[in-house]
């Protein structure tokens, strides 16, 4: 609670940004596009590639109607690997990228800039900086989604669900400061087409239900990438990324039909992350904006009048004006000049040659609305002649009519709208599958009996089953245990334990193979011990002293095609030798060549 | 070489299609090779790292063994015609520690399969979250290649876990290190892949080369004795031209 101040702060920030840009009709844009793609394997374990970070600054003319000339925008590069270049052009003219600008600007120099001579209304030009991610200490995956699957293995041909936690975070480390806002709208795909991160091995993909408690919306609704007419696709959208992680819930409904005996990791879909935050980090920087719009500049001359001084009709006034003859852009007329020459000889008149007492230079910091009007005071000379009159002036937009924004996005993608894909597979088990769960009941006695139900939800019978157990420290074994169809169990053993502050005795049971088709309820029932799809274990611990029953909710299981994200895989190494010394066979060439000149010589 | 490796692969691979979560990885697998005695002395340091956030039992840990060779006629290796066969393991001892204090004997047995042997122990102890478990494992097996002069060496190494950092050390008094292919002595092995070690030793005394020392010595010496032996051929031709005219 400590920091929602902050939070509302930023949220005021983001309107007060969308409703500047209705105002304000010149958009000038600097932002950060990330390339990222991230796979999360069978595992659950997400890998990022961050392919790389391109800098675009977008000069954007919203009006509707006022056309811009002499747009300069000045931007200090950082960090780049290679030189800016004007990737999107919709004005009639050519653009610039130069590294110098006129003074009339006002713009600081020793920077890049974007010389655009005409900008039209509701045209725009994007200038892409390719950005050197290695010489930027802080770039990273602003946005880290994880993945947690209920369960990591399905079996073939069978309908099954299972739950996907998907975690949507900040990386802080990634990002301009731990306040940082993250908008992040996520759109996740079932697919069984390979061309879309997709199976064909999938014959039925749906999402039976989605959960998510922030203040986002979520929504199911039939994606293309699962030709069925299920709820095969979500969208989460309005996401606000603060402090912790964002969590969406929902449970895929899938059906395979691979038939292969080994265990294949099989992608099942993806989904595509679209984010943006205020902010970037290579430190480029748009450091000002010039730009001019139609406008007119008039000047007034009048005279001669009577001057009293020389007795003369000497007396001249001049005055000028200035009009915005735009229709939505504010100007700021910041200079005008006006000043009078000899106009007695039109054909070799110098219009710098003025007359003395009738320059004037006025500067202002006028901001005229569109069709409005500045007129300077009327200004008197005496000239004994006929004068010329000139005036110019400087004027801009007015900066309140420039929006500047620092943002970070997503780079786009033409097919998935963002090129941030979170790509999800999950292993597929041709064969067997084994699930073992573990169910504790308490007796009134204050023992507990202790079920353990193994079953075989695969399609193909397994091979000798290891179930492990454990019996947590001042529990003790009430009798034997049992092993429901005894014909079931080739072999157990135990060891006391005398090393470990938690348990004090490990038991195993190695259980002949199992035949595929139990439905994986985690109970059993007689037909499925009957078949040998199913084997239940059954023993009773009796706690004394200081006892955790809470320790008593382990158990393992080998092999690893095994449901159970607890199994201690069955651990394989290699050693052993290859030879490959010929030194014998060279020795023995070596000896023949060797042999054959001795015989020469003795011959000789 | 790559051939070498395809059928290792090929052996081995059917123990790897086994699919697990990674919620252990061997963290340190040191292994030092007594070179001077007959047959090697092989001692395994191995620390298991439990990834995860619940105890896991190791179970019983299978270390396969497999030895390949040039079939031979008689003594002469014969190339291109290899063989498998499993490794004979002697004196195999085996202990565990969680504390690198206290040593547990551990059960430890070999089993020879047609043409593979496998060493096999067991820990029925957990490793607590988060924590390790060290396995001190030795045994004799013959796996250096005899020549005359100089002795080879090619170990594979693999798991169905991650070894973060494999060592491997060569111990020898009698033999001078030749050769060693690749380089160093510390090593990451992803799962499921195989690096293959090879070494050479030789009572030459002899720096180490950029190949194998055997190949250098034999192939100069045969390239002298062939020089020697075409010289004599083409002196005793020019002699006999000149008798004769």
């Amino acid at each position: 609670m400590k920091n929602s101040w902050k939070f509302l702060l930023g949220m005021l920030l983001l309107l007060g940004v969308l409703s500047v840009v209705s105002a304000n009709p010149l958009l000038v844009t600097y932002q950060e596009r990330y390339n990222i793609t991230a796979e999360v394997n069978g595992n659950g374990t997400t890998s990022y590639t961050i392919h790389n970070l391109t800098g675009y600054i977008i000069i954007n003319n919203t009006a509707s109607k006022d056309i811009l000339s002499d747009v300069w925008v000045a931007v200090d590069i950082k960090n780049n690997k290679s030189a800016p270049y004007v990737s999107y052009n919709g004005t009639p003219k050519k653009v610039d990228i130069t590294y110098t600008a006129p003074n009339y600007t006002g713009l600081p120099s020793g920077l890049t800039y974007i010389h655009i001579p005409v900008l039209p209304a509701n045209s725009y030009v994007v200038v892409t900086i390719p950005l050197d991610i290695a010489s930027i200490p802080k770039a990273g995956v602003p946005v880290i989604v994880n993945e947690i699957y209920s369960i990591t293995k399905v079996p073939a041909n069978k309908r099954v669900k299972w739950n996907v936690t998907l975690t949507i975070g900040k990386n802080i480390s990634a990002l301009p400061n731990e306040y940082t806002l993250v908008l992040v709208n996520v759109t996740k795909y079932l697919s069984n087409d390979p061309n879309h991160y997709g199976s064909s091995y999938w014959t039925f993909l749906n999402i039976t239900k989605c959960y998510y408690m922030g203040i986002g919306k979520i929504k199911l609704w039939d994606g293309p990438y699962f030709s069925g007419s299920t709820n095969d696709s979500l969208n989460c959208t309005d996401i606000v990324l603060r402090r912790g992680a964002e969590i969406i819930t929902f449970t895929v409904e899938a059906e395979n039909n691979f038939t292969g005996r080994e265990a294949t990791e099989v992608p099942y879909g993806f989904a595509v992350i679209f984010f943006k935050y205020n902010g970037t980090l290579s430190g480029t920087k748009v450091e000002g904006v010039y730009a001019v719009g139609d406008r007119s500049i008039s000047i007034g001359k009048k005279g001669p009048d009577y001057d009293e001084t020389t007795g003369k009709y000497t007396l001249w006034y001049e005055n000028v004006s200035f009009k915005n003859n735009g229709s939505e852009y504010y100007y700021n007329l910041t200079k005008v000049n006006i000043w009078a020459v000899d106009g007695s000889n039109p054909t070799n008149l110098d219009p710098f040659n003025v007359i003395p007492g009738s320059n004037h230079s006025l500067s202002l910091n006028e901001i005229l609305e569109p069709g409005g009007k500045w007129e300077s005071d009327t200004y008197s000379f005496t000239f004994n002649g006929t004068p010329v009159i000139w005036a110019n002036c400087t004027f801009s937009i007015a900066e309140s009519n420039i929006t500047l924004l620092n943002n970070t996005v997503n780079q786009y993608h033409d097919e998935y709208g963002s090129s941030y894909i979170v790509i999800e597979k999950i292993y597929v088990v041709g064969s067997y599958l084994i699930k073992v769960t573990k169910t504790i009941k308490s007796n009134e006695d204050g023992t507990y009996t202790i079920y353990i139900v193994v079953e075989n939800i695969g399609g193909e019978k397994s091979p000798f089953v290891y179930v492990y157990d454990l019996i947590p420290k001042n529990f003790s074994l009430v009798g034997n245990f049992t092993v429901e169809r005894p014909y079931m169990l080739n072999h157990s053993g135990n060891q006391t334990l005398t090393n470990n502050d938690r348990y004090n005795l490990s038991l195993y049971w190695c259980l002949n193979p199992l035949n595929g088709g139990a439905n994986g309820d985690g109970w059993y029932d007689d037909t499925e011990l009957d078949q040998n799809q199913t084997v239940l274990i059954i023993y009773t611990v009796n706690g004394t002293g200081t006892f955790m029953p809470s320790d008593l909710f382990i158990v393992g299981i080998d092999p690893t095609h095994s449901l159970l994200p607890t199994t201690s895989p069955k651990m394989i190494m290699i050693g052993g030798s290859s030879g490959n010394n010929y030194e014998i066979l060279l020795a023995l060439m070596t000896g023949v060549v060797g042999m054959a000149l001795v015989v020469r010589k003795v011959k000789k | 070489m790559c051939r070498k490796k395809l059928l290792l692969l090929i052996f081995f691979i059917v123990s790897f299609t086994q699919i697990h979560g990674n919620v252990m990885k061997i963290s340190n697998f040191t292994v030092v090779i007594d070179v001077d005695r007959d047959p090697q002395h092989i001692f395994y340091n191995i620390t298991l790292q439990n990834l995860v956030d619940y105890p896991l039992v190791p179970g019983i840990v299978e270390l396969r063994l497999q030895k390949q060779e040039p079939k031979k006629l008689w003594i002469i290796p014969l190339p291109f015609e290899k063989e498998v066969k499993p490794i004979k393991v002697e004196n195999l001892k085996g202990y565990y520690s969680f504390d690198r204090v206290n040593w547990i004997p551990m059960k430890t047995y070999v089993e020879y399969h047609n043409n593979y042997s496998v060493i096999k122990y067991e820990i029925w102890e957990p490793i607590e979250k988060k924590s390790n478990i060290t396995v001190s494992l030795e045994y004799d097996a013959h796996i250096l290649e005899d020549g005359i002069l100089f002795k080879t060496l090619s170990i594979p190494f693999g798991s169905n876990m991650d070894i973060e950092h494999l060592k491997v050390r060569f111990v020898t008094n009698k033999y001078s290190q030749t050769y060693q292919y690749p380089p160093g002595d510390t090593f990451k092995v992803p799962k499921d892949s195989l690096l293959m070690i090879n070494a050479e030793f030789s009572i030459l005394p002899l720096p180490k080369l950029p190949t194998y020392g055997y190949l250098l010595f034999w192939l100069s010496v045969f390239a002298l004795v062939f020089l020697v032996l075409v010289y004599e051929v083409i002196r005793s031709y020019g002699r006999e031209n000149r008798e004769s005219q």
